[in-house]
């Protein structure tokens, strides 16, 4: 049950006219103070689920509840929410002042108490010198710390962001992230943030709700997401570089694909299984071979592709002799992941791999290499459902409750 | 391009120079053969650059014609016409534009094949309308049919489409109204149009003569154009009487052109863009 200033959907859905199911079926608790971020591929229908909350969209089937209330058929001004738009969209003919004063005033709120408030939120967000300006004489930067000190100067029950820092660039959006949290940890408001990028759902998300054709695939804490990933959809999304998958045969206490073999730990989930898997495991399982390598963990030679040095660490990948996995989910969420791995040549139709490898190391394109692999932490997929089989065992990931799990409904 | 390296000005303005002194053409000649005398007038072959001007046609104009009346009526008939337009045609296109109700699209299709329909085949049905509301020989009976016009709401809600729907949303949730968003927000930012169907309303009502010539039959009630036009069906033409009378009812027309043209050529170039 969500708290006083909480969000409770319950089986909400979304039809257009045209017959498109947006939303199927969804019901999410946002506690009171929550960070919660909806991520998914464009088209999952997470925009609309904001814009339900917001009373933008009208609900098709369910009910919404803000601090409490039943406000399904409420209108957008009276749901004492406040939304900042991916395009900012601030009043261009009003000064930076009556953008963040309207509000208010069409609450009609005293006069002195809006330029109260107006000047405290001005001051906090560094808007003072700017408040004469209009929208068009400010960089994106600033357009966006109005539509945000818009969104606080109503004190609302609840704040809803749609892909606020996706018109930036990249070194703003990253400041602005931690500006956000920042904000948040500060003001503890309920927010529900909508972004298609993993990343920032991943650092700002006190819990992430993965979407996909409208549907959630999996609600949890940013880590439980990224070490126990659902399905193959929740796994090849969450994560940069994203999960290495690859078709396998699990039996017998091995895993063999693509002529390489691993054989499993005692204790590993993955003993239990035999027969077709697709195998996951992410870049930073697998390690250059060398005097501080762990020797217990299985061998791979393979032949580096394309090798990218960034600095602390080094992202390598390499070519398996085997089919891509073409998987409906594995496509959909590789799409629109913004890691890089779209592919820029079309004639190479096997599975890569990539390997982020820790520190200095000198590994050139072309190189023959042994890589050890954490045979702790394989993940294991079903090839028709996608449905996780097997997860590595508990790390960190239990202590992370999960208030809501839903687990997928079909991701074949 | 290589041109316009031997040239300083742009190519283009061969091309646009003596267009625009074929349109210009008509209105400086008006314009000069006002200030000539009714000999100079009747001269044959015309005279081009007179060797004398001349104020008679505007003397007489001010003395026998009742000038002041007509100019009168024109403004009263344009600038009701103007506002009505701006008010009910923005209304009509924000419903077009933005709300969702039946029939909208079906309404919108109608009310676009009226401009399909020739005027004069609406001539006899809208003079019944008029005679029922007992508008005849009123200014009413010329002001009541030009209220809303077809195109200025089809402009306008083409404007309103460009507009980012973003911003009309954030409206909502700050608490306005459909009609607060509508004063408030839209209609500031839809200036450039609205100074569009001012002036289009604004020409079209101004130099009506057909209509009014229908159902005005007192002298007292002729607007400008009926004005001048009576001028030739009296005993004695007086050419420049007319043609002062014609630069005094163009006036009006070129100065409203004038003060909306930044906004107008705007709203025309960004039409243009968004379709």
């Amino acid at each position: 049950m969500a708290g006083a200033g909480g969000i409770r959907l319950d089986r909400v859905s979304k039809t257009y006219d045209n017959g498109v199911d947006a939303v199927r079926d969804v019901s999410l608790d946002v506690t009171e103070g929550e960070f919660v971020v909806l991520v998914g591929p464009s088209g999952c229908g997470k925009s609309t689920l904001l814009r339900m909350i917001a009373g933008l969209e009208p609900v098709t089937a369910g009910t919404v509840h803000i601090a409490g209330r039943d406000v399904t058929g409420v209108a957008p001004p009276d749901r004492d929410i406040a939304m900042v738009f991916q395009n900012y969209a601030l009043y261009p003919h009003k000064s930076v002042r009556d953008n963040l004063g309207f509000g208010l005033k069409q609450r009609k709120v005293d006069r002195a108490e809006i330029a109260r408030r107006v000047d405290e939120i001005g001051a906090m967000l560094g808007l003072g010198d700017l408040m004469r300006r209009r929208p068009s004489q400010l960089s994106g930067g600033q357009r966006q710390r109005v539509a945000i000190g818009r969104a606080l100067v109503r004190d609302p029950a609840a704040f809803l962001l749609d892909e606020p820092l996706s018109n930036l660039d990249a070194k703003l959006r990253t400041s602005m992230r931690s500006e956000l949290a920042r904000l948040h940890e500060r003001m503890r408001v309920t927010t529900v943030y909508v972004t298609h990028d993993q990343v920032e759902a991943m650092t700002l998300g006190d819990r992430v709700v993965v979407l996909r054709d409208g549907v959630v695939q999996q609600s949890d804490h940013p880590q439980v997401l990224y070490e126990r990933p659902a399905n193959l959809f929740v796994a090849a999304f969450i994560g940069s570089p994203a999960m290495n998958l690859v078709d396998a045969r699990a039996g017998g206490g091995r895993v063999v694909f693509a002529g390489h073999e691993i054989a499993l730990p005692a204790g590993s989930p993955l003993r239990e299984i035999d027969g077709h898997i697709v195998l996951g495991l992410r870049p930073s399982a697998l390690e250059l071979d060398g005097p501080r390598a762990n020797r217990e963990w299985p061998a791979m030679r393979v032949t580096l592709g394309l090798v990218e040095h960034l600095g602390d660490e080094v992202h390598a990948s390499f070519g398996l002799d085997a089919p891509r996995v073409t998987a409906e989910a594995v496509l959909a969420a590789s799409d629109s992941a913004e890691d890089g791995d779209a592919r820029l040549l079309a004639d190479d139709e096997r599975a890569r791999f990539t390997a982020v490898l820790r520190g200095r190391t000198r590994v050139a394109a072309g190189d023959t290499v042994t890589l050890r692999v954490d045979h702790t932490r394989l993940h294991a997929f079903d090839p028709e459902t996608g449905r996780s089989l097997a997860a590595p065992a508990d790390e960190g990931a239990a202590s992370y409750t999960p208030s809501t799990s839903t687990p997928s409904a079909a991701s074949a | 391009m290589r041109l316009r390296r031997w040239l300083p000005f742009d190519p283009w303005h061969l091309v646009l120079a003596p267009v625009c002194a074929l349109l210009a053409a008509p209105l400086v000649w008006m314009t000069v053969s006002s200030f000539m005398s009714n000999a100079q007038l009747n001269r044959f072959p015309p005279t081009i650059i007179p060797g004398s001007l001349h104020v008679d046609g505007y003397r007489s104009l001010f003395h026998d014609a009742a000038l002041p009346t007509w100019f009168l009526n024109s403004t009263i008939v344009s600038l009701v016409c103007v506002v009505a337009n701006l008010v009910f045609c923005s209304m009509a296109g924000y419903a077009f534009a933005r709300l969702r109700f039946r029939g909208s699209g079906l309404l919108l299709a109608v009310m676009l094949g009226t401009l399909l329909i020739p005027y004069q085949l609406t001539l006899i049905p809208t003079f019944i309308i008029m005679e029922k509301l007992g508008l005849i020989d009123t200014l009413g009976a010329i002001i009541v049919p030009s209220l809303v016009m077809p195109f200025g709401v089809f402009l306008l809600r083409q404007f309103f489409l460009s507009l980012p729907r973003e911003v009309e949303e954030a409206a909502w949730i700050d608490g306005c109204s459909r009609w607060a968003i509508l004063w408030t927000i839209v209609l500031p930012l839809a200036r450039p149009a609205l100074a569009t169907v001012a002036v289009i309303t604004f020409l079209v009502t101004w130099n009506d003569v057909s209509w009014p010539a229908i159902v005005i039959s007192s002298e007292a009630r002729d607007t400008l154009p009926l004005g001048i036009a009576s001028f030739k069906s009296r005993a004695q033409t007086n050419p420049g009487a007319i043609m002062a009378a014609d630069v005094l009812a163009t006036l009006p027309v070129l100065l409203a052109f004038l003060a909306a043209q930044r906004t107008f050529v705007r709203s025309i170039a960004s039409g243009a863009v968004k379709g």
